[in-house]
C-alpha cells in the first residue's frame, strides 16, 4: 500500500533530506562565491610570482 | 483507393492513435518554440525532434523504433539511458555562456541558490502525494529549472519516469518567458521596472578563463567527500 501525506514524508526522512540538501546548495554556492570574489587577488599574486620570490629570498 | 488503403494498412499509419498524435503535437510545439520563439533552441529542437522520432508509429520487427534492440535510434537512445548526453549538453552550454555579469558581481549566485529551493519543495510535495523517495527526487529536480540535470538524475533514480519528467521539465522551462512577465508586473511597480541598471564592471579575460578551475575546485573536491546518493 502506498503511504501518502505527512506519514510518507516522515518515513522517507523528507524533512532532513530537504534541510541537508538546502544547506549543501547554499554552502556550495557560497564557496564558489568566495573563490570567485577573491580570484582577482590570486591572479595578481600569480602574475607577480617572480617578484614575490625575489622579495622573500632577497628581501 | 482500395489499394491505397491496403498499402497504408501495412505501414505505421495503421497503428496511429490519439496517444501518438498527442506526443507528435507536443514534439512539434517544442520545435516551434525553439525555432520561432527562440526559447532554448539548443535544447528544445533536439528534444522535439526526439519526441517526433520516438512517437512515429512503426510495425514491430523492422528494427527502426527507438525501443527495438539493434536499431540505429536504439543505439542513439543508449546515450539518454546512460546519461551521456546531459554532461555533453552542459559542456556545450557552459562553453558558450558569458559569465562576465556573474563574475563582476559574484553575490548574484546566492539568488541562484534561492531558486534551487524549488527542488526541495517539489521533492516534499511529490513525497506527500505518494511517490517513492527516488521518484520524488527525480520530480523535485524539475524545480531546479534544469533539463539536462532532470534527465541525468531520472535516468539513474527512476528510469520509468524519464519520458514524463523530460517533457514536464522542458515544457515548463519553455513557458518561463510566457509565465514570467505577468508575475513580474504583479510584484513590481512601473517605476521600478523603468530603473536602468548600471553596466557591470569589465572583467578581465584571464579572470574569465579561471572560472572552469573554480568550478572544478568547488564542485569536485566536496563532491568526492560526500557519499553518493545514487
Amino acid at each position: 500500500m502506498t503511504i501518502q501525506g505527512m506519514d510518507a514524508i516522515i518515513s522517507a526522512n523528507g524533512f532532513s533530506i530537504t534541510l541537508v540538501g538546502m544547506l549543501t546548495v547554499f554552502l556550495g554556492l557560497f564557496g564558489l562565491y568566495v573563490i570567485l570574489s577573491e580570484l582577482h587577488k590570486i591572479i595578481l599574486i600569480w602574475d607577480n610570482r617572480s617578484g614575490l620570490f625575489t622579495n622573500i629570498f632577497f628581501f | 483507393m482500395h489499394h491505397i488503403l491496403e498499402y497504408l494498412a501495412t505501414t505505421g499509419f495503421a497503428l496511429i492513435n490519439i496517444k501518438y498524435i498527442l506526443m507528435i503535437f507536443v514534439g512539434m510545439v517544442l520545435i516551434y518554440l525553439g525555432i520561432a520563439k527562440h526559447y532554448e533552441p539548443l535544447l528544445l529542437v533536439p528534444i522535439g525532434f526526439g519526441i517526433l522520432v520516438g512517437n512515429v508509429p512503426h510495425i514491430a520487427g523492422v528494427n527502426i523504433s527507438v525501443y527495438e534492440k539493434g536499431s540505429v535510434l536504439n543505439y542513439l537512445y543508449f546515450g539518454v539511458v546512460k546519461g551521456i548526453y546531459p554532461p555533453l549538453i552542459f559542456l556545450g552550454i557552459g562553453a558558450m555562456t558569458d559569465f562576465s555579469t556573474m563574475l563582476a558581481r559574484p553575490l548574484l549566485m546566492l539568488l541562484g541558490a534561492a531558486a534551487q529551493m524549488g527542488i526541495f519543495l517539489t521533492f516534499l510535495g511529490a513525497l506527500y502525494i505518494g511517490f517513492t523517495p527516488q521518484e520524488a527526487a527525480s520530480i523535485g529536480i524539475i524545480g531546479g529549472a534544469d533539463g539536462p540535470t532532470s534527465i541525468f538524475l531520472t535516468a539513474k533514480l527512476a528510469p520509468h519516469l524519464l519520458g514524463p519528467i523530460s517533457i514536464a521539465a522542458y515544457s515548463y522551462m519553455a513557458l518561463v518567458p510566457v509565465i514570467q512577465p505577468p508575475i513580474m508586473k504583479l510584484l513590481t511597480t512601473k517605476k521600478e521596472r523603468l530603473i536602468r541598471m548600471e553596466e557591470p564592471r569589465e572583467v578581465s579575460k584571464k579572470r574569465k578563463d579561471h572560472i572552469p578551475n573554480s568550478g572544478i575546485f568547488t564542485n569536485n573536491i566536496p563532491g568526492t567527500s560526500f557519499p553518493s546518493p545514487i
